[in-house]
């Protein structure tokens, strides 16, 4: 078998975790899973197409079967600052049988605000606890930015009227793997476009331990949920991009997979909204799409269990993951045409779409013929055989 | 005098009720919001068309309701400049259906999630009560919020934040099969809501005009309201009975205040915010970043109670001849307003002509574009406005009035907000919480 090595690693690593008590005494996920009527065989299936997500080899599947089924051995804790709930929204809509948001709740969540049962100073002294017991263990996930400095009073939060920032800082620092959920929490998100008015800073501000961003606004469940998988999975922290995000999610543009690429190879564009164009589902790039720069695999993992994505609704990406987009990728229906602007590989989109399209229409011509050129020479596969 | 701090939770965002007790009677609350984004700050000097784009994160839960908004208010501009934007049935028709599928799932995620735990926890004399999801109901309830917001996301490209609408209409151009997709779906959460909610058929539910006729069924709209019949609730709550709804719905011909039952016309000019008791007004002695929402100087109630009563619903007109605003017909209201949305939504489909244009650019060049404009719908939890000021396409003033503002704005004690009127005078802390959070309490659209 393939990468052996890794399996391995990644077998034994299991088998250590375990050996860690539950952290719920109560059920176990096989048994949830089956009171809630989801059979083996859709468990295993959530599995193998989790493990193609994190790019590993479909031999995985097992392994991450067992990862999901070892969520209740680490325990998350999950705060909110100056935001929408969007991220929450988004994860609680997870996949259906919603086996993701599943094991979310089940995964001894022990502070999320808008779905735990404790209530009120009860939900404050869990936090506290929490942060206590599990001092150096847990996985912090953060939703939304946080108003710093002179202007932390912007956000309070408790019945003793901490700041967003202490409360932030404090649960970083008990913390074994912090995760900056959305682009809010990974890069100050809205509440941070120009002027400001909040001075919110990204988490990555606020502590001085490595912070993994999974932004988006929202970002999918399948990338929240991926990231604890994959946490689990091998212990330490994914292979980063230059922006700290997670290159098995981030590391292609939502231009490279789009669904409507090809149109963008041909030279097919939508005019304005509403055309004939926008009709037979030409690119939208002349419509602002910010595809072409931002980082993403929306294109792939669509949202609202794999069902669409705004691209497939007709408007163009809006480059929510990447960094300081609201104020970098307005206007959001204008293409960025020739300004320049910066991707991870460097300065990008310094060519109008009709140019790199036919540019790329000509290199696909000339691959054809080349194809074409060694077949003739080589002759067919088929033929070799015979 | 004996002051005590209640933090709520479970609700979105978070609140903090401070309580003011006199002779163990709620004297006064004061409803406080400890967090402040600054939005309408950041719109300005903005393009007009990132609005579309920026107000939906003001809430994650209500961010069709503030899409809607916004693209009424940007179309407002356009007439305002001279240009009356023809918008085809279609668009409107796709506009209202995800909005509706909003409400619906957040009427849902409300009811099961937020008001019955908290119903069956005060049944069991406050012990904790099992995790929500220990039982299959919830998951059931789980299954039907994630399955509707997929109809809507057909339509909208995702759920939350979706970007799929512009001045003209609508982005998307569904096909037949997508259509037929989501008529399935809404069907398999009207299976849901039938069996579970109403405990009859939607049509029958539709008919009824009596509220004995929901106790007698069985589901669990009627388990939680014989529990709040036991615990008083059909007594407590009260406000001022005075209700207003200023959005577009197929319920009632146009914009409406009533009180008690009696239906007047009312203008969306008449809106004003106070300042009272907020951070902006005063750092020293406000307590709040959240602003009140008022009508002409008098606080209204908003949300599916004003709705179904402006409307003239049987239903709830049978509730409120018997009990008044209170707890009951708040709760009963929004989880009947589901009966109504699933089966406008599936009317909606059903009629959608595929055949017309999604969008129709405007003729006016965003460039040139200058003027004012007012957007009203009607969102999960009430009315819900944006106001614009544009200049050459350059938004200038951004202005939004939240359901929230509406309900739980901050007044005086002569003169107190809705959700201060409904809450004075209850006699114990958790009482006052299932009252609070009959309101559907949202904070991060409150203070944006």
């Amino acid at each position: 078998m393939e990468h052996t090595e890794l399996y391995q690693k990644l077998t034994d690593r299991l088998s250590k975790l375990e050996k860690f008590p539950r952290i719920k005494e109560e059920k176990s996920i096989a048994t949830l899973m089956d009171e809630h009527g989801i059979s083996r065989r859709d468990f295993m299936k959530w599995a193998a197409g989790m493990t193609a997500m994190l790019s590993l080899p479909s031999t995985f599947t097992p392994l991450m079967a067992q990862a999901a089924e070892l969520t209740d051995r680490l325990p998350v804790v999950w705060l909110h600052m100056a935001e929408c709930t969007g991220c929450s929204e988004s994860l609680l809509r997870s996949d259906a049988p919603t086996i993701d948001s599943l094991i979310f709740d089940h995964i001894s969540l022990e502070y999320h605000e808008t779905v735990m049962a404790a209530a009120g100073w009860q939900a404050e002294h869990n936090l506290e606890s929490a942060l206590e017991r599990f001092k150096g263990k847990l996985i912090l996930m953060v939703e939304g930015g946080i108003p710093a400095g002179d202007s932390q009073f912007y956000l309070t939060v408790g019945p003793h009227g901490q700041t967003g920032q202490e409360s932030a800082r404090k649960a970083a620092d008990a913390a074994a793997a912090i995760f900056a959920i959305g682009s809010c929490s990974s890069f100050g998100g809205i509440q941070a476009a120009y002027p400001n008015p909040t001075n919110a800073q990204p988490l990555s501000k606020i502590t001085n331990k490595p912070v993994i961003n999974v932004p988006g606004c929202p970002p999918s469940e399948k990338n929240i949920v991926g990231n604890v998988l994959h946490y689990i999975l091998f212990g330490t922290l994914p292979a980063l991009d230059a922006y700290n995000r997670p290159k098995w999610a981030y590391g292609m543009r939502i231009h490279d997979l789009c669904e409507r690429r090809g149109h963008f190879d041909a030279g097919e564009f939508v005019q304005q909204f509403g055309d004939e164009g926008a009709k037979k589902g030409y690119c939208l790039y002349k419509v602002g799409c910010k595809g072409p720069y931002t980082f993403n695999n929306c294109s792939r993992e669509r949202f609202n269990q794999h069902t669409s994505w705004p691209v497939q609704a007709g408007h163009g990406c809006i480059g929510c993951s990447e960094p300081d987009f609201w104020d970098n990728m307005g206007p959001f229906e204008e293409p960025l045409g020739s300004r320049l602007y910066h991707t991870v590989y460097g300065e990008g989109a310094d060519k109008t779409a009709d140019k790199v399209g036919v540019a790329l229409l000509t290199a696909t011509a000339v691959g054809i013929a080349a194809h074409a050129a060694i077949a003739a020479v080589k002759g067919s596969p088929k033929n070799d055989e015979e | 005098m004996k002051i005590t701090k209640e933090i709520v939770e479970r609700i979105e965002g978070e609140a903090v009720l401070e309580l003011e007790w006199e002779k163990n009677k709620i004297n006064f609350a004061k409803i406080k919001f400890f967090n402040y984004r600054g939005l309408e700050q950041i719109m300005v000097s903005r393009p007009l068309y990132d609005a579309l784009v920026i107000t939906p994160r003001v809430c994650g839960i209500c961010s069709s309701a503030h899409a809607n908004a916004s693209i009424l208010a940007i179309e407002d501009c356009y007439t305002s400049f001279g240009e009356n934007l023809n918008i085809s049935a279609k668009a409107k028709a796709i506009r209202e259906i995800v909005l509706n599928i909003e409400k619906i799932h957040n009427h849902i995620k409300w009811y099961y999630f937020t008001i019955l735990p908290e119903l069956k926890k005060i049944d069991n004399n406050g012990k904790k009560t099992a995790y929500a999801f220990a039982q299959k109901e919830w998951f059931e309830a789980q299954k039907a919020i994630v399955t509707i917001l997929k109809a809507g996301s057909i339509f909208s490209g995702q759920w939350p934040h979706a970007s799929f609408l512009m001045a003209g209409g609508v982005t998307c151009d569904p096909l037949r099969s997508d259509v037929t997709q989501a008529q399935n779906i809404v069907d398999e959460v009207i299976d849901f809501c039938e069996e579970h909610i109403f405990g009859m058929s939607l049509s029958e539910f539709l008919g009824i005009d009596s509220s004995i006729q929901i106790m007698g069924s069985n589901s669990s709209l009627s388990d939680g309201m014989d529990i709040l019949m036991r615990h008083g609730f059909d007594s407590i709550g009260r406000s001022f009975d005075k209700f207003i709804a200023l959005g577009e719905s197929y319920m009632y011909d146009e914009a409406s205040k009533a009180v008690k039952t009696t239906v007047v016309k009312a203008d969306v000019k008449f809106v004003s915010e106070s300042l009272e008791h907020t951070f902006f007004e005063s750092k020293a002695n406000g307590y709040t970043y959240s602003k009140s929402a008022m009508y002409k100087k008098n606080y209204f109630e908003v949300g599916p109670m004003a709705r179904l009563i402006i409307g003239k619903d049987p239903l709830i007109r049978d509730f409120h001849r018997r009990f008044k605003d209170s707890v009951v017909t708040r709760v009963v209201s929004r989880v009947a307003e589901i009966a109504h949305l699933l089966n406008r939504t599936q009317y909606l489909l059903r009629h959608l002509d595929i055949s017309q244009v999604s969008c129709k650019k405007p003729k006016i060049h965003l460039k040139v574009l200058s003027g004012e404009g007012v957007g009203a719908v009607e969102g999960a939890r009430g009315s819900l406005i944006h106001r614009v000021r544009v200049k050459e396409g350059i938004i200038k003033e951004y202005d939004i009035i939240t359901p929230t503002v509406w309900n739980l704005g901050n007044g005086s004690q002569e003169n107190p907000s809705i959700a201060q009127e409904a809450i004075i005078g209850i006699d114990s802390i958790s009482k006052a919480d299932i009252v609070f959070k009959s309101f559907d309490v949202c904070s991060v659209c409150t203070t944006q």
